[in-house]
Parts: C-alpha cells; sequence; structure tokens
C-alpha cells in the first residue's frame, strides 16, 4: 500500500510536470519559461511533501526534520556575528546523509520555507525549495561516498553552494524577459559571484568543523531510539 | 468587514495570489503600472516603511540595465560601445522595472498579512505532516536561538578566546554542536511524548481562531473571476515591446483592473473611517 502511493507520486512528478508545461506551452502559445519554471517548482515540491504525507506516520522522523530545519535557521541568527556564515546547506547535506535522501529533500524544502518567514516570502521561496531540496535528494543519494570521506563531503558541500547560487540566477533571468538571454545570466552570475564564493567557502569550512561530530551524534540518536530511514 | 487581514486565510491568501500571477504574467506594462500603484497604496496603507529605497534602487538598476542586454527594438536612440540603445528597450526595462518593484512590494505586504499562524490554517488540514512540521520549528527557532547566545555567554566567560576570526569561527562551532546535541536529545524525547499521546492514530485535527464569513465568499468568488476574466481576456490585452512598442490604447479592463489592485486599500480606508466615525460619537 504504501509503495502503491509512494508509485502514485511518481506518476504525478513523471507525468504531471512535462504536461503541465507542454499544456502551458500551447495555452500560452510564446516562450514563458517564467510561468513554466514555476509550475515545475511548485509541482516537483508537492509532489516530495505528498509522498512524504502518505508515508506511514513515524512521528520520530517528523521531530527530527522539524528539529533539523530549526536548527538551520536558528544557525543563521546564532552565526550572524559572522558574517554570510549560513549554516542551511550544510544541514541540509548532514541530515540527507544520515537519514535519506526524502528527509533531505523536506528538511531543504521546509529550510527555504521557515527562513522565508523570518526574511521574507518572495517569489523566488518556490526556488529555493526545489533546489535545497535537490541539494538534499542528491547528498541522500551520494550518502555512501560523502559518509566515507570528510573532504569530498566538504568539496560538495562547496559545489552545493555553487549550484544553488547558479540555479537561482536562472531563475532571475528566466523571469526578467521571454526566452534565455545568455548574456544577461553571465551578468546575473557575476554580481553574485561575491555571495556565491561566500557560500561556498562557508559550507566548506562548516562541514569540515562540523560533519564529524554532528554525524556521531545523529548516528547515535538512531541507534539509540530506533529511527528507520529508508 | 473592518480590515483585510481580518479576512479568512483563503480569502486573502487566494487574493495576493491572483494579484501577484496577473502582476508577473500579464506583461502589459498598464498593468504592470496599476499593479506597483495598487502596492505601494496598500503598503502605506499597512504602514509598511523599511525596504523602500531598495525597491527604488532596484527599480531604477532594471530599467537602466535592460538597454544594455537587448538590442532590438527599431528606434535607436544612440551607440554605446557600438551597440544600438534602443527606444524599445528602454520601454520593457521600465515595464520590467516596475512588475519587479510591484510583485516585491505585493510580498512585503504579503508578509505582513500572511501570518505564519495563517499559513498553517491554510495548509494544516491539506499537508497535516508538513504543517506540523513548520509549526514545531517555529516554536523551536526561538528557543534555540536564546539557547545558542546563553551556550555562547559561559563559553565565552569559561574560555576567552582571542579576537581572530579562526578562533571565533571555532567557538561558534563548538557552541552550535552543543546545541545540535541537546536539541536532537530533546527531539527524541518529544516524539516518544507524541507517541503516547497517540500521534498517527486517527486523523489530527487543528486549532484554527479563523472563522469562514460571507465576505470570504464574496472575496474568493472576486479573486477567482479576476483571474479567469484576466486569462480570457489577456490576449486583447497583449502589449508588443518589440520591434516597435504598441501606442498605449484605452481597455476598458484596466478600470477593472485598478479597482481590483487598490481594493486591499480600500478595504482597509474604509474601516479606518469608519472607526473613526464611531469612535468620534462615543
Amino acid at each position: 500500500m504504501k509503495s502503491l502511493k509512494k508509485t502514485i507520486s511518481l506518476i504525478l512528478l513523471a507525468v504531471a510536470i512535462p504536461a503541465a508545461v507542454i499544456i502551458l506551452f500551447f495555452v500560452l502559445g510564446r516562450e514563458r519559461y517564467d510561468i513554466a519554471s514555476i509550475a515545475v517548482a511548485l509541482l516537483s515540491t508537492a509532489a516530495f511533501v505528498l509522498a512524504f504525507e502518505r508515508n506511514s506516520a513515524n512521528g520520530r522522523l517528523v521531530v527530527l526534520v522539524a528539529v533539523m530545519t530549526a536548527l538551520s535557521v536558528a544557525g543563521r541568527f546564532i552565526f550572524s556575528p559572522i558574517a554570510f556564515f549560513k549554516p542551511v546547506t550544510a544541514i541540509v547535506i548532514i541530515t540527507a546523509v544520515y537519514f535519506g535522501s526524502e528527509s533531505g529533500y523536506i528538511t531543504g524544502a521546509f529550510c527555504a520555507l521557515l527562513s522565508n518567514f523570518y526574511f521574507g516570502q518572495g517569489p523566488w521561496t518556490p526556488f529555493q525549495m526545489t533546489v535545497w531540496g535537490l541539494i538534499g535528494l542528491l547528498s541522500g543519494l551520494l550518502s555512501k561516498y560523502l559518509k566515507k570521506n570528510t573532504a569530498i563531503l566538504a568539496l560538495w558541500g562547496g559545489v552545493a553552494g555553487v549550484i544553488f547560487s547558479m540555479v537561482m540566477d536562472v531563475w532571475t533571468t528566466l523571469w526578467a524577459e521571454e526566452g534565455f538571454n545568455l548574456a544577461r545570466y553571465f551578468t546575473n552570475v557575476s554580481f553574485s559571484l561575491p555571495i556565491m564564493a561566500i557560500y561556498a567557502a562557508s559550507n566548506i569550512i562548516f562541514l569540515l568543523l562540523l560533519a564529524k561530530p554532528i554525524g556521531k551524534k545523529l548516528e547515535r540518536i538512531k541507534t539509540k531510539y530506533g529511527i528507520i530511514t529508508n | 468587514m473592518q480590515r483585510f487581514s481580518a479576512f479568512h486565510p483563503l480569502a486573502s491568501f487566494l487574493y495576493f495570489v491572483s494579484a501577484l500571477c496577473v502582476t508577473m504574467f500579464s506583461r502589459n506594462i498598464v498593468i504592470a503600472a496599476l499593479s506597483l500603484a495598487g502596492a505601494m497604496l496598500f503598503y502605506a496603507v499597512l504602514g509598511l516603511r523599511g525596504g523602500i529605497w531598495l525597491y527604488f534602487i532596484i527599480f531604477i538598476l532594471t530599467a537602466l540595465s535592460n538597454p544594455l542586454f537587448s538590442h532590438n527594438g527599431v528606434t535607436v536612440l544612440f551607440f554605446l560601445n557600438g551597440n544600438q540603445i534602443t527606444l524599445e528597450a528602454v520601454i520593457y526595462g521600465v515595464y520590467l522595472g516596475m512588475m519587479i518593484m510591484a510583485v516585491l512590494m505585493w510580498f512585503s505586504c504579503y508578509n505582513d498579512v500572511i501570518t505564519s499562524d495563517k499559513f498553517l490554517c491554510l495548509f494544516g488540514s491539506v499537508m497535516p505532516k508538513a504543517a506540523l512540521i513548520i509549526s514545531m520549528a517555529l516554536r523551536l527557532v526561538p528557543s534555540f536561538i536564546s539557547e545558542g547566545k546563553e551556550m555562547l555567554e559561559i563559553h565565552s566567560a569559561l574560555l576567552p578566546s582571542g579576537k581572530s576570526a579562526i578562533k571565533r569561527i571555532k567557538r561558534y562551532a563548538a557552541v552550535f554542536s552543543c546545541l545540535i546535541t541537546r536539541s536532537l536529545e530533546g527531539a527524541a524525547e518529544r516524539s516518544d511524548s507524541m507517541r503516547a499521546r497517540g500521534y498517527g492514530k486517527g486523523k489530527r485535527v487543528s486549532y484554527s481562531r479563523f472563522r469562514f464569513k460571507a465576505s470570504d465568499a464574496i472575496m474568493i468568488a472576486v479573486s477567482l473571476l479576476w483571474i479567469v476574466f484576466m486569462f480570457f481576456f489577456g490576449g486583447a490585452m497583449e502589449f508588443n515591446y518589440y520591434p516597435e512598442a504598441d501606442p498605449l490604447k484605452f481597455n476598458a479592463a484596466y478600470i477593472i483592473a485598478a479597482a481590483y489592485f487598490i481594493l486591499p486599500s480600500l478595504i482597509n480606508l474604509w474601516g479606518e473611517l469608519k472607526w473613526r466615525y464611531l469612535a468620534s460619537r462615543i
């Protein structure tokens, strides 16, 4: 039963999103990548959250995701004396590595939503949810390699920071006009380059310093309280 | 209805969704201007202040940068480094700046009206687990912050460290790690307590203090009608910027759009007037 319901959300992911894009393309009849990208972001987030809803009610996992999400936002405030040091991506990656890709996606998506309750929701919210969620999903899939070697983990943290920034720039470019203006995209990227570098560096530092101790704690909690992850 | 924020969350949420969709997707310069005017009015009526200069800067940057990227259009104004700067690109830049500024300002109003409890009321029944995560995390964030600050104070009292950046980062990392231990242990206890109270057995109900009134139904109907109207008649308002910008023509739909965008401000101002009148008679 559980697997059947997971299949439904997979179908939603695999069929509804392309269908929505095609319908939008024909109804609007023009290159409206901005609308299509918002539709894709909203639908994919909805599919993942619905799949998570349909899972058997695992109270422990729900609380753990809530705690990790809250930690990532609280971290932004606690680290505020150190400019630009935001532990969000690092926490999403660590959660995904130890609790699987689904928890990773959910933690990533909710980190974006929750931190925007404090820093302001905007048109960027669905995209942040999708991108952070996907970073969590990928980290969960790569967990075998990431768990083994802290250096690879830190490197992946840097890469994830770069991916996050560059995907957000894609969206900013799509929003500006019909079609994709490459010159505009590169200008956007060059504007966000310093912030991207700080993000990537802070992810690397954070993961080098904290991946091991946090990982140990998560493993301990997992065995102590018997949390089953997929 | 006294205030726009007193509407049921569903009604005010739908209003914002429809206003934002039309602003973002219409590509019509008049609609963008009307939306910006409506958003600015509502922003002022709500008494929001911060960020207005930032929005103006974003508007100016967007408007100025577009002619540098886009060289379409037939009316050449002048040449810059061998690239033509066209009137059409300038007009499109102004449109783009107004649209982006309007969306950002509508979102500021959204953040003021749709508070987190309203958001949870909206999604609590559709996505109970997700809503539980959000409401739990919203409660945990302030307590983690105060716990973290307390730990930082203790840490710096016991182990005064230098001013160097690495030492500071290490201190914050140690405190954060400590906070994680504490919160994870708390999480396990919290979930035990949830299980003891029967979490996962049967449907979850959530408390909400919002009641659905007739005025909410009217508001929802207006928002939905407006979206349908724009969807079917938006084509008639299509505005081409390239190769030559269309001349501005009067369209009856603009009056409807203007009325729609100033609706929340009117509701708030009407409530304010009524309140003043009633207060003066006491």
